[in-house]
């Protein structure tokens, strides 16, 4: 079975480029535009291997996702990779802070972020 | 503008205080009074817990719209409460172009999220205005930022944003994806030779290069794409099958139907649970031309897709389906066990066989309410002659979702023998269908409903008497006005009150008269209203009326307000001297009305009145007086306004710039440039924009 990964970033052309990235590797992608419609799908039973999150969002920003997401123990061990735009350590710093597993600093390549998911996955199979 | 304590407190007290019916029923008078009470308490009404009621109070503060809205509207994208920032943000998109300017300097603001806010909102606004700061905001520091101004520019969609996104292309990596997607939507075929060169090269950007060739390829360019359909990321194929679709619908081509391969129809069947839309609509519409068989059945899955575009295309593939065979698809709609009959019924509205109408004109017996009311619907469209005595007979039905389908249907239809049916269920115990029979009955209009409109008039229900206002208001031309212009006479003060408004929405000039006795009801807002209508009027006649109501007798400052706006809107002589004379005395509201309409009115005699109000310690005010300065002419007010350049207040300053931008003199300009050092960023670029549009002037050397 093929891992699923949640995509949560209110950029339209982000979320395409992470999904269309992701699919190419044969990956399962759902995509959210916001932590509130990302948690829509968790309270549906919607289950995950990995959620990649950007940390600036409308509705629901990733870092109130995020810590929604520790203090859920059916969440708590979702690997996260959170999304940070360069300049913004301080949110990095927070989010690691808060528990997310690892960063990523756009802009990024698709492939950096095909190797990034792909080890996260394996660690966290293992 | 200072509100005065009691009345603020009044509806600010309602506002905090009553449920959510009572907040409701509450932004909804707020909306309709409109300013200047309205803007504070509305703008407030934005951060209230019901999403109702904040959407009620967006609808109103769109209707007021005026600068000083915008304005805080465009302050509330620093907000940290996320429901009121958003829907701020809705509401200045629905206010359009007008925010542009109030919206385009917080591209250059030093918050991030705002600067991704300001350009998200401008996206909605699609005002090409907003084209030039956006090109800007490309080369902005942050990622996050570069990329909400393309896809910004993306959903303006105006050519002069096309090179800008090609040298993002390729010098900004981190755009690319965007920026070819927003040169897709803008849809220029100035992209096309450099798009479709790049399809050969970064295998990562082929998909959003795709979407971006279904949009502005040309009947060739499906040739190309048909090369993609094998990709082994089934994104790809999907994109392809959306942009044969879209290139067959512009340029007449038949790309879709020649995807009639075994191997094609598992893609175009996966391609239906696509998340995008798009893709799955264009397979649906490949389905319709290709499909035969179990084709049906997918499309009848698409019935009850999430989105509107691809249930259409459903339907329309299912009406191919239905023109070429009616028979499979009649069979499915009088199955009973079947889904989606409802759905099949609108479907089978699209098909010209005799047979889908009498199909439909049976379901209106159908055990099933859904379906009666969707045959009601679709007889509408479907049904000619033969469906009058049925749906006549729908309305008598129990449900009343379906008394209410056949009461529009017939109003479709407009066939006179309709009224008298249609007359009882004006008094339908279900609100709906009273006022679908008042609309239907307004369709039909002519002589034979007025006649029979007029009695119920008189009934004694309010509420009957309002539905039937609502019916001769949807009657569009002069017949129901003078049934309209009587109901001033109904004892109720919220009839009263509907009237006045509908005379002055329908321009009713021979009710003038009418109007200015209405200054007269004992109920104030029957007053605001009935001046407020005598403005849209505009009749000479109407200014002695508007000028006692500007003395009203309970000194109600709403009427006295509206009183001024009304005779700023007509503009005699006789009115500007009692607006020179209400700048001097009345209150500050009154006096707010009272500066605009003499700016409206453009009066020279206005610049002594104005003068003395430089200095006047309401920002509210002294930025009208520049609004209304802006409007004259001469050198003393040009003058002036460069004095209020050095208002304290940026708002005032803002509101000086853009009278001075308007203004083609040299005293203007000299003060424009002197504020090319204000303190404040927006001011600044205010004035540079005004200086950029004065040097395009043919006057502007003058």
């Amino acid at each position: 079975m093929t891992a699923r990964i949640l995509t949560v970033d209110d950029s339209a052309s982000v979320r395409k480029m992470i999904e269309f990235a992701l699919k190419s590797k044969g990956y399962t992608v759902v995509a959210a535009a916001d932590g509130q419609e990302a948690l829509g799908l968790l309270q549906q039973g919607e289950r995950f291997q990995l959620a990649i999150l950007d940390i600036n969002m409308p509705q629901m920003d990733g870092l109130s996702l995020l810590k929604l997401l520790r203090a859920r123990a059916e969440w708590a061990r979702l690997p996260v990779l959170m999304l940070t735009t360069e300049g913004q350590d301080s949110d990095r710093d927070q989010a690691l802070e808060l528990g997310a597993t690892d960063y990523m600093v756009k802009p990024f390549k698709p492939t950096d972020l095909i190797d990034r998911v792909g080890q996260l996955l394996a660690q966290f199979a293992a | 503008m200072t509100i005065p304590a009691s009345e603020l407190d009044h509806y600010q007290s309602q506002l905090d205080g009553g449920d959510v019916a009572a907040r409701e029923s509450l932004v909804r008078e707020l909306a309709l009074l409109g300013q200047p009470l309205a803007r504070s308490l509305l703008l407030k009404a934005l951060s209230d817990p019901a999403p109702r009621v904040r959407q009620l109070a967006s609808a109103g503060l769109n209707d007021i719209a005026d600068r000083p809205t915008i304005e805080q509207l465009a302050e509330m994208l620093r907000l940290e409460d996320v429901a009121a920032r958003n829907t701020a943000m809705a509401t200045l998109a629905l206010i359009g172009a007008r925010a542009t300017p109030h919206l385009a300097p917080l591209l250059a603001d030093a918050d991030g999220d705002v600067r991704i806010f300001a350009a998200n909102v401008l996206a909605l606004t699609r005002d090409p205005a907003a084209v030039a700061p956006l090109c800007a905001a490309l080369g902005d520091a942050s990622a996050n930022v570069r990329n909400a101004a393309a896809e910004a520019l993306g959903r303006i969609g105006d050519a002069r944003a096309v090179q800008p996104l090609l040298t993002a292309i390729r010098s900004d990596e981190w755009v690319r994806f965007a920026a070819i997607e927003a040169l897709g939507q803008i849809g220029d075929a100035s992209a096309r030779a450099e798009l479709t060169a790049m399809l050969g090269g970064d295998p990562w950007l082929r998909y959003p290069l795709i979407e971006a060739l279904g949009r502005l390829g040309d009947g060739a360019t499906g040739g190309l794409l048909m090369g993609c359909l094998n990709d082994p990321n089934l994104m790809v194929g999907h994109a392809v099958i959306a942009a044969l679709g879209q290139i067959d619908e512009r340029h007449g081509t038949d790309w879709l139907s020649q995807l009639d391969r075994p191997e094609i129809l598992t893609v175009l069947a996966s391609a239906l649970t696509s998340r995008e839309p798009i893709v799955r609509r264009s397979a649906v519409a490949a389905l319709g031309w290709v499909g035969a068989g179990d084709a049906l059945f997918l499309l009848l899955s698409r019935l009850s897709d999430d989105s509107e575009d691809v249930r259409a295309a459903a339907l329309q593939a299912i009406c191919r389906f239905a023109e070429r065979d009616a028979q499979p698809v009649i069979a499915v709609f009088l199955d009973s066990t079947a889904n989606h009959r409802p759905l099949l019924a609108e479907a089978l509205r699209h098909s010209r066989r005799a047979e889908a109408g009498h199909a439909l004109i049976r379901g209106l017996k159908d055990q099933d309410s859904a379906v009666r009311m969707a045959c009601a619907k679709a007889l509408a469209r479907a049904g000619g002659e033969a469906a009058l005595k049925p749906l006549l007979e729908s309305l008598g039905d129990t449900d009343p979702r379906v008394r209410g389908a056949a009461a529009a249907a017939l109003g479709t239809l407009g066939k006179p023998e309709a009224i008298q049916p249609l007359l009882p269920l004006l008094d339908d115990a279900v609100p709906d269908v009273r006022a679908e029979a008042a609309a239907a009955l307004g369709r039909i209009g002519g002589p034979p409903a007025i006649i029979r409109l007029a009695p119920l008039l008189q009934a004694s229900r309010p509420d009957l008497v309002e539905t039937i206002l609502q019916a001769l208001a949807a009657i569009p031309d002069t017949s129901a006005n003078a049934l309209i212009v009587w109901a001033l006479n109904n004892p109720e003060p919220h009839i009263r009150r509907l009237a006045v408004n509908l005379i002055g929405r329908r321009r009713i000039v021979e009710a003038a008269s009418a109007l200015e006795d209405a200054l007269a009801d004992p109920d104030w807002q029957v007053r605001k209203l009935a001046a407020d209508s005598l403005g849209e009027l505009r009749e000479p006649q109407s200014v002695s009326g508007l000028l006692q109501a500007l003395k009203d007798a309970d000194q109600n400052v709403w009427v006295r307000y509206a009183a001024a706006r009304a005779l700023g809107q007509i503009g005699t002589a006789e009115a500007a001297n009692a607006l020179l004379r209400a700048v001097r005395h009345e209150a500050d509201i009154v006096k707010l009305a009272a500066i605009s309409a003499l700016g409206q009115i453009g009066d020279d005699r206005a610049m002594t009145a104005l003068q003395p109000l430089l200095a006047h310690p309401d920002p509210d005010i002294r930025k009208t007086t520049a609004e209304a300065l802006g409007r004259l002419s001469g050198h003393a007010a040009s003058s002036a306004l460069g004095q209020l350049l050095e208002d304290g207040n940026r708002g005032v300053r803002l509101a000086a710039v853009a009278a001075l931008g308007r203004r083609p003199d040299a005293v203007a300009r000299a003060a424009l440039k002197s504020v090319l050092r204000d303190s404040d960023i927006g001011v600044r670029q205010a004035a540079h924009a005004a200086l950029a549009d004065d040097g395009n002037r043919p006057d502007a050397s003058t």
